[in-house]
């Protein structure tokens, strides 16, 4: 049987266009970008570069779905317009990179996608055991890690990954929660270094 | 046993807390990018000044599109009309016409194409059209 998708009316975008705080949500959209270029492809642009092809990516994108209208909104498969805009720019990033990667600098980690151009996880990414969890703690002790943050890897490592739940589990203000989150992800190489020195 | 839950690592975890934190809090998102060299409040006034022509540019395609469909509509009632009495559909299109350029002399409307049709509509109030064409009809 076909498969039936409901494309959004001209009527529901142009809602989308003119209620929405854009000059926010460019913010939020660039940092996302910003990040799954220096975190998930580690490109070693400069600075300049990193945002001249962010803002790239992102004008495209609402290029292409306001006027150009060939990137279509399944509200099926997105009934939230932001879920949409950021899996279409997702989506983009790894395109574009592709087309590319003969002229941008594109660093070689362990950033692999699968067939759908989604992210599959590594050889390492596997759930971790007790033993594994309580050296992965004990390093990031070492690594002079506070007990804020020695708690958001608790919750991480409990599955909790909503940033609300972590911070709620933690007891912590939104401004606290953000600082030690900060310098909690500072430490993500301490976890992946131990990860790797265990075998996985 | 959560299987989705077994599948994560901390590491995609910890990437997941990153990104919805990004996604979802503007204040973080602005701090995230100074940290690496990228000012938010020139990043605000950019989209300010991109999303006023994005708008400007969706309305006159929007305009475009409302204007097509209307023509249409008078190019289709227009056509019914003439078959059923031509003289009274020329009638209207031409009043219209000359109330624009009254100079100017009209052949009989059978005798035009659909294209010098479709090209004098684009000249004359199609709210107006339709509406009269609807009273001869």
């Amino acid at each position: 049987m076909e498969e039936i998708k409901t494309i959004a009316s001209d009527e529901l975008l142009a809602e989308q266009l003119s209620n929405r705080d854009w000059d926010k949500f460019w913010v939020r959209l660039m940092g996302r970008c910003a990040w799954i270029l220096r975190k998930r492809y580690n490109v070693k642009w400069s600075d300049a570069e990193l945002k001249d092809f962010s803002r790239d990516i992102v004008s495209e994108i609402i290029n292409k779905i306001f006027i150009e209208k060939k990137r279509k909104w399944n509200v099926d498969s997105y009934p939230n317009f932001e879920d949409f805009i950021v899996s279409a720019i997702d989506s983009h990033i790894n395109n574009t990179l592709k087309k590319s990667k003969t002229e941008i600098e594109v660093g070689n980690d362990d950033f692999l996608f699968n067939k759908n151009g989604e992210f599959a996880p590594s050889i390492e990414q596997i759930i971790i055991g007790k033993e594994l969890k309580e050296q992965v703690f004990e390093e990031l002790q070492s690594s002079g890690a506070t007990d804020d943050e020695l708690l958001i890897f608790e919750c991480l490592a409990d599955g909790i990954e909503k940033p609300d739940e972590i911070r709620s589990a933690i007891g912590l203000s939104e401004e606290e929660f953000h600082n030690s989150w900060r310098r909690f992800k500072r430490k993500r190489e301490v976890i992946k270094q131990k990860l790797a020195a265990n075998g996985y | 046993m959560d299987t989705n839950k077994r599948s994560k690592t901390i590491l995609d975890r910890l990437d997941n807390v990153e990104l919805e934190l990004l996604q979802n809090n503007t204040d973080y998102a602005k701090q995230f990018l100074l940290e690496e060299g990228i000012d938010p409040e020139k990043e605000m006034e950019f989209s300010n000044q991109f999303m006023k022509k994005i708008r400007f540019m969706a309305m006159g395609l929007s305009n475009k599109q409302r204007d097509q469909k209307l023509l249409d509509v008078a190019f289709d009632k227009l056509k019914e009309v003439i078959k059923e009495n031509s003289a009274k559909a020329s009638e209207a299109l031409i009043n219209l016409l000359h109330a624009k350029t009254p100079a100017i002399h009209y052949r009989k409307l059978e005798n035009w194409s659909d294209d010098e049709i479709r090209d004098v509509l684009s000249d004359v109030d199609l709210i107006k059209l339709i509406e009269e064409l609807k009273k001869e009809s």
